[in-house]
């Protein structure tokens, strides 16, 4: 007697978790269904193409207020690619160019190139630096939320709203250089370059990653990550008169560099960020997650292999003066812990780099 | 007068259809068709026309519209929204026996995409059936096919218009079928009853089909959207771009296109229409070609 009630209580008990967790999963695949759209009213953007589109690049500007510079310093236009975390090397690449006594007088930028390009238009590249840095030691999670869950990609606003703290916005127009950002209006299946009002409106849309950011609503249109139909922004970027052109793109097939960390530090950041996808990980059933992630990962795999090409192709069509390679082996889209690391691997190509182009001047 | 081909086939979802409307006027007008690459739809419509079955499975598919298409879609338990295939593969296996490559009339080249070693990967022998499952795994509708070495998607994202695939042979004109062009769509006149008739069957079954999906409203209505719907958006117009900017070098002899525009990825209710509107594309490249003879 006692058995058969123990066997039943058993049996009611297994049902009840069979029903949690189908009640849970229900929930979740709700949640992953919808998304929240951020809105932007006032866009400052051109479509390209269009019947009248002409490529920045072509436009010389000699007579404009902006370049007038020192005529000691090598004037550049800066082409800084998307690619995730692997952006934070744009910030070694442009300290190093700065070293080296070049003058960034126009920047374009896609996804994190166009932040990584805001910041040091805005003169805050610095002050960006170091709070990346500290992100080391905070939950990444906080603003990087792994989880799919429509929760999840809207936090990454988060990420811009504490950036405006301590590096307020302001209009493109009223910028010291050139800077245009470039998105993709993916229901006209178009470009649109921001080359003017709020700086931190265009990083938004440019940066609209469709796994990780919302995406961003302009009357009919949805714009999303530029790197979608132009990673490698070259042909809207605005040139001007005996200007050297340089790109950057970061999702290289080069080999990886490895620059010199203790390893000790980084035994301890891997440990950390481990934790973190550990706790990820938990949070479903093993099965759940196992296939989820290995979804995420197939798309993944799948937009960055059209990326590359789409790269690979676009700076064949416009060769730069200099090309800095940073491999797309040098960290996942999300590996913002490796912060210094990247800074590192951007400075050790930019000097490589400018290094075979000065033996060619000679 | 040359009249042999070497026949290109794109991807492009149900747009793929259209080439069977090509094939069909191009057979009609006298042409030899002696070899065939394909991505995706292409490798399908192009794997099968090679097995002699493009007649039973145009049938097939025109009859499609009046059965439920829910039966054939087995969907993959966990991952959700992804189809497995094997029930519409093993359906269209009881018509259309598999075949290896090596022994079909024609050469024939079939494309997909390795994701994890990220090249492109060509079946030119082997089950038919294997590489057109390979080259048809959309990464938000088909699960990917697993190999050795790696895992296999939808060519088309990584190389949507095989030109460099198909095998030539001397004086053969080489044609393409593009069903992504960049320009208008142009149809065929269908009664209007007719099309009033089909959609509204056609309704009903997507409704259905988004319940089961649980998909949500289109965007335009809403402020929000799909998750699914964007990640297939995205895929989508970057395989569409890269054909686009990839596509850039020689024209071939006979360039036929199809409008991006002409219908949905997943529209295959509109077979019979789709059918029509390659025919009357490859009418006018034909018209075109022969003129430049002259």
């Amino acid at each position: 007697m006692k058995y058969n009630i123990l066997l039943i209580s058993t049996l009611l008990l297994l049902l009840g978790m069979k029903v949690l967790q189908a009640q849970e999963v229900q929930q979740y695949q709700e949640k992953i269904n919808t998304i929240e759209i951020a809105e932007n009213t006032n866009p400052n953007y051109y479509i390209y193409p269009n019947s009248s589109s002409k490529d920045t690049s072509l436009l010389l500007n000699s007579s404009n207020e902006n370049t007038k510079t020192n005529n000691t310093k090598k004037k550049v236009a800066l082409v800084l690619s998307g690619g995730g975390a692997r952006g934070i090397a744009h910030i070694g690449v442009i300290e190093e160019l700065e070293k080296q006594g070049y003058e960034i007088v126009s920047i374009s930028g896609t996804s994190m190139g166009s932040l990584v390009g805001a910041v040091y238009a805005l003169g805050k590249m610095e002050e960006f630096k170091n709070w990346i840095y500290t992100m080391d030691k905070l939950d990444t999670y906080k603003y990087i939320d792994f989880s799919f869950s429509s929760q999840g990609l809207v936090k990454g606003n988060k990420v811009l709203k504490k950036m405006k703290e301590f590096i307020p916005d302001r209009n493109i127009e009223d910028l010291k250089i050139n800077y245009s950002a470039t998105a993709t209006d993916i229901t006209n299946k178009k470009e649109v370059v921001f080359t003017k009002g709020s700086v931190y409106k265009a990083v938004r849309a440019s940066i609209a990653i469709p796994t990780i950011f919302t995406p961003v609503k302009v009357g009919d249109s949805l714009l999303v990550d530029g790197g979608v139909m132009n990673p490698v922004p070259i042909n809207h970027v605005k040139r001007t008169k005996d200007d050297i052109l340089i790109v950057v793109h970061v999702n290289a097939n080069v080999p990886v560099y490895t620059p010199p960390i203790s390893s000790e530090e980084r035994k301890k950041r891997q440990l950390k960020y481990q934790k973190n996808i550990d706790t990820f990980q938990n949070e479903f059933n093993s099965k759940t997650k196992k296939e989820k992630l290995g979804y995420f990962k197939l798309i993944n795999n799948t937009i960055g292999l059209l990326t590359y090409q789409i790269s690979k192709m676009t700076i064949e069509k416009y060769p730069p003066d200099i090309l800095i390679n940073v491999s797309r082996e040098s960290c996942d889209i999300f590996d913002f812990y490796k912060a210094e690391e990247l800074v590192e691997i951007g400075r050790h190509a930019a000097i490589n780099s400018l290094k075979e182009y000065n033996n060619k001047l000679d | 007068m040359k009249k042999n081909i070497a026949l290109v086939l794109s991807g492009g979802g149900a747009r793929g259809i259209a080439h069977i409307g090509v094939i069909e006027e191009l057979e009609k007008q006298g042409f030899n068709i002696k070899s065939i690459s394909g991505t995706s739809m292409g490798a399908l419509v192009g794997g099968i026309y090679a097995t002699g079955k493009m007649q039973e499975y145009k049938n097939w598919m025109y009859k499609l519209n009046k059965l439920e298409v829910f039966n054939l879609i087995d969907f993959n338990v966990g991952i959700q929204g992804l189809i497995k295939g094997d029930k519409v593969f093993n359906k269209m296996k009881e018509f259309i026996p598999d075949k290896n490559i090596e022994d079909l009339e024609i050469p024939y080249a079939a494309v997909a995409a390795d994701i994890i070693n990220n090249k492109e990967v060509v079946f030119t022998e082997g089950s038919v059936y294997n590489a057109i499952r390979a080259s048809v795994a959309i990464p938000t509708v088909f699960t990917p096919v697993k190999t050795d070495e790696g895992l296999l998607v939808d060519g088309g994202v990584v190389n949507n218009i095989p030109v460099n695939r198909v095998k030539r042979t001397p004086d053969d004109i080489l044609v393409v079928v593009n069903v992504n062009a960049h320009i208008p769509v142009y149809k065929p006149i269908i009664s209007e009853k007719e099309r009033a008739r089909k959609e509204s069957i056609y309704q009903k079954k997507v409704s259905e089909f988004k319940t089961h999906l649980q998909k949500i409203n289109p965007l335009n209505n809403n402020k929000k959207i799909g998750y699914f719907d964007l990640i297939n958006k995205t895929i989508n117009l970057m395989i569409y771009h890269n054909a686009y900017l990839s596509f850039k070098q020689q024209p071939p002899d006979i360039m036929i296109e199809v409008s991006h525009n002409s219908c949905g990825t997943m529209d295959f209710y509109k077979a019979e229409e789709m059918v029509e509107i390659g025919r009357y594309a490859a009418i006018k490249s034909l018209k075109e070609y022969n003129k430049k003879l002259v």
